[in-house]
């Protein structure tokens, strides 16, 4: 009898602490062990969420602003954070940061090193008030107009160095546009730059636009095609794959580049004239290829016919172009008439070729000028016409540099609008940066949001915006209700589909057990918090202790330790977020920040 | 029993072996990159020789002062550029990942 009391005992004991419960008077809640809910997940929010790094920038409530507004509003867009840095910054509640006269970069003295160090403008903004700049903008900007975010970048520092170095450039514009000597003296040598940029890009432009076809765009489907061959050689390294590759180097522009571990390769114009006309051979395959490229709307499943008949028309010129008597000695199972360079079923290549086309239809040119070098246009030539001696043109054509690579075509007709300073500054870095987000029918609208911050201390003089501070004055909040506000908040948000924002000091994620008491222990003398801002994107319960998902903004970057499990891909590597179990969380934060509709209680 | 060993041996050797390498765009490079003593570096770094595992093994053991790390800045990017002196470029991963790593005058990146 006192064994089976006791084996009860235990069960009651081992259930009552399986599921994850808390209540302390006033409210409670409880999930079930096991219970487990992500906005990461299939078909929630974030499923398709592509990973932030912020790099060197402190843009991190706006990397999370943007991450939970992605929840927000409808059809989940993405929304750029560069753009939300900036409208929190010159356009939230320091507004005098955006009138003439005032510092883009502020320069102060590191309290340990004793050195200078330069603030960006962009740097310490506050979750709350990215959401008031964005209503003041006009809306949030789709992160496809934001040009440091869309654009696959090739040059390093590219983030810091635009937002610093056009800090430093409407500096100078502020310092010099009272002076009209020195302003158009300015405004001559940069022209002369553009235009000598211009004459050199425009045959650039033009040969890209000619490989572009318009209807039928084949660029970018052969450019796949090749990378994958030549991915395959990197990563295998066999002598097929490299028979191969050796077989398709003719198909390549001499520029082309197979490394051991890189590549960058061009398709000659010449072999996309070959698949342009190889696709306008057959008139049926044409019209059917026409009518399901041009036409968004449309399905392949109404094509019945084509991923077959398109597979032939590949596997036939790819034989003509690339012979099989070139790689089938090296590459045993090579079957008569079918070209190795088509991986499995030829109508299956067939559809990755359309999808590609379709993806593709009106790609502008981008990144033609990758290998242009602004230093031959600084000091080359000593023609009077062309020599540029402005002492701050250097600094402000470096600035612009990765710009004007990347966005040529666009940059040079936006320069002209950068030279004038009667325009607000925070207009004229959006237009370098992001142009599109100046178009306010771009701008998604964020006007029935609103933005509460739940701090757990007193926030006492901090910035404040709709803080809703629930703990003793000049204190902080007792850890069961900290703890139950953070749940009924997160669990409530999240079950709504709606991610969150927590406020936390960063030495969690590197020391193990590390814990803080709201960021408030006292450190060692010259020491510093470093506060940081993230999203919790979902909980669960696990052998009774609650977890919450977290997405960070340095890149994939993620340490496990005895609080924090990373996710992790099929081999085992982190790719960025992480479940960290609630003590440690809580512990180690400052508060979190919720955004809500306005129609909601 | 050796049966089973054998198999235990090839196992390891095909896990050993197999496809761990991630590839990332910056711009129109590609580039293949591999593991080495736990560092993801470009796939030709194999050793010392190569300024990213050599700069990898300053990278752990060197502080940054709390006033480097402030506003949330990614600590890798801060220690690539003030610690091993290199530069942080941006590469995508194949699902549009933005990933940091550090590239120095050898070519070589460490993420």
């Amino acid at each position: 009898m006192a064994n089976v009391l006791f084996l009860t005992l235990l069960l009651f004991t081992f259930f009552a602490h399986a599921e994850c419960f808390y209540h302390n008077g006033k409210n409670s809640v409880s999930i079930k062990d096991g219970e487990s809910l992500s906005l990461r997940s299939p078909g929630k929010p974030l499923e398709k969420f592509e990973i932030h790094d912020q790099d060197g920038l402190n843009t991190c409530y706006a990397n999370s602003a943007s991450t939970v507004l992605k929840t927000m509003l409808p059809g989940h867009p993405d929304i750029s954070y560069t753009h939300t840095a900036v409208m929190a910054t010159t356009r939230g509640h320091r507004q005098n940061w955006s009138g003439s006269g005032q510092n883009y970069i502020k320069k102060e003295i590191d309290p340990k090193t004793k050195k200078e160090r330069e603030l960006v403008f962009a740097d310490y903004g506050y979750f709350c008030e990215a959401l008031v700049g964005l209503k003041n903008a006009g809306g949030a900007c789709p992160k496809s107009l934001s040009v440091p975010e869309s654009i696959e970048l090739w040059s390093v520092d590219l983030q810091q160095s635009l937002f610093s170095n056009l800090g430093h450039y409407f500096d100078k514009m502020n310092e010099i546009k009272n002076d009209p000597t020195k302003l158009e003296s300015l405004k001559k040598e940069l022209n002369l730059a553009i235009e000598a940029i211009r004459l050199e890009e425009s045959h650039l432009v033009r040969e890209c636009e000619e490989r572009k076809s318009p209807d039928l765009p084949v660029y970018d489907a052969v450019k796949m095609l090749i990378d994958d061959q030549v991915t395959d050689h990197l990563v295998e390294q066999n002598n097929c794959t490299k028979a191969k590759v050796e077989a398709i180097q003719k198909l390549l522009t001499d520029d082309s580049i197979i490394a051991e571990d890189r590549y960058l390769v061009t398709p000659r114009a010449e072999i996309l004239n070959k698949f342009s006309l190889a696709l306008h051979q057959d008139p049926q395959l044409e019209r059917d290829l026409r009518a399901y490229i041009l036409d968004e709307k449309q399905s392949l499943s109404h094509f019945a016919q084509l991923p077959t008949g398109l597979g032939i028309v590949l596997n036939n010129l790819l034989e003509e172009l690339v012979p099989q008597a070139e790689y089938a000695s090296q590459c045993p199972g090579t079957i008569p008439g079918k070209s190795a360079l088509i991986k499995g079923d030829p109508s299956d290549f067939a559809k990755n070729f359309i999808y590609s086309m379709k993806a593709n239809k009106g790609t502008k040119c981008k990144n033609i000028l990758q290998s242009y070098e602004l230093e031959k246009l600084l000091g080359s030539n000593k023609n009077a016409n062309s020599c540029i001696e402005h002492p701050n043109l250097e600094m402000i054509i470096s600035g612009l540099k990765p710009f004007l690579d990347i966005q040529a075509e666009i940059a040079s007709s936006l320069i002209p609008q950068l030279l004038n300073p009667e325009s607000r500054f925070a207009d004229q870095m959006i237009k370098v940066l992001m142009p599109g987000c100046l178009n306010l029918s771009n701008l998604i609208d964020v006007s029935n949001l609103s933005c509460s911050s739940y701090p757990f201390c007193d926030p006492k003089n901090d910035f404040n915006d709709n803080n809703s501070y629930q703990g003793p004055h000049n204190g902080c909040m007792e850890k069961t209700n900290a703890k139950a506000l953070m749940r009924t908040k997160s669990i409530q948000a999240i079950k709504e589909g709606h991610a969150i924002g927590v406020s936390v000091c960063t030495a969690f994620l590197k020391e193990d057990k590390k814990r803080t008491h709201y960021c408030k222990t006292p450190l060692a003398k010259n020491e510093k918090y470093n506060f940081h801002q993230m999203t919790i994107s979902g909980y669960r319960c696990e052998a009774g202790k609650m977890e919450y998902e977290i997405i960070n903004s340095w890149g994939s970057q993620c340490e496990d330790n005895s609080d924090i499990k990373c996710q992790k891909d099929e081999y085992g590597n982190p790719t960025g977020p992480f479940w960290v179990q609630e003590e440690a969380l809580l512990d180690n934060s400052t508060g979190i920040n919720v955004i809500k509709e306005v129609s909601s209680k | 029993m050796k049966k089973f060993f054998l198999m235990l041996i090839l196992f390891n050797a095909n896990v050993a072996f197999g496809k761990n390498f991630v590839i990332y765009s910056f711009g129109e490079l590609k580039v293949v990159f591999h593991q080495v003593n736990g560092e993801w570096v470009n796939k030709s770094c194999r050793d010392e020789n190569c300024l990213a595992l050599k700069m990898a093994r300053l990278f752990k053991d060197a502080p940054l002062a709390p006033s480097d790390l402030m506003g949330g800045k990614n600590p890798r990017a801060i220690k690539c550029k003030l610690v091993m002196k290199g530069k942080v470029i941006i590469g995508l991963d194949k699902n549009r990942n933005q990933q940091s790593f550090c590239k120095f005058s050898d070519d070589s990146f460490l993420k």
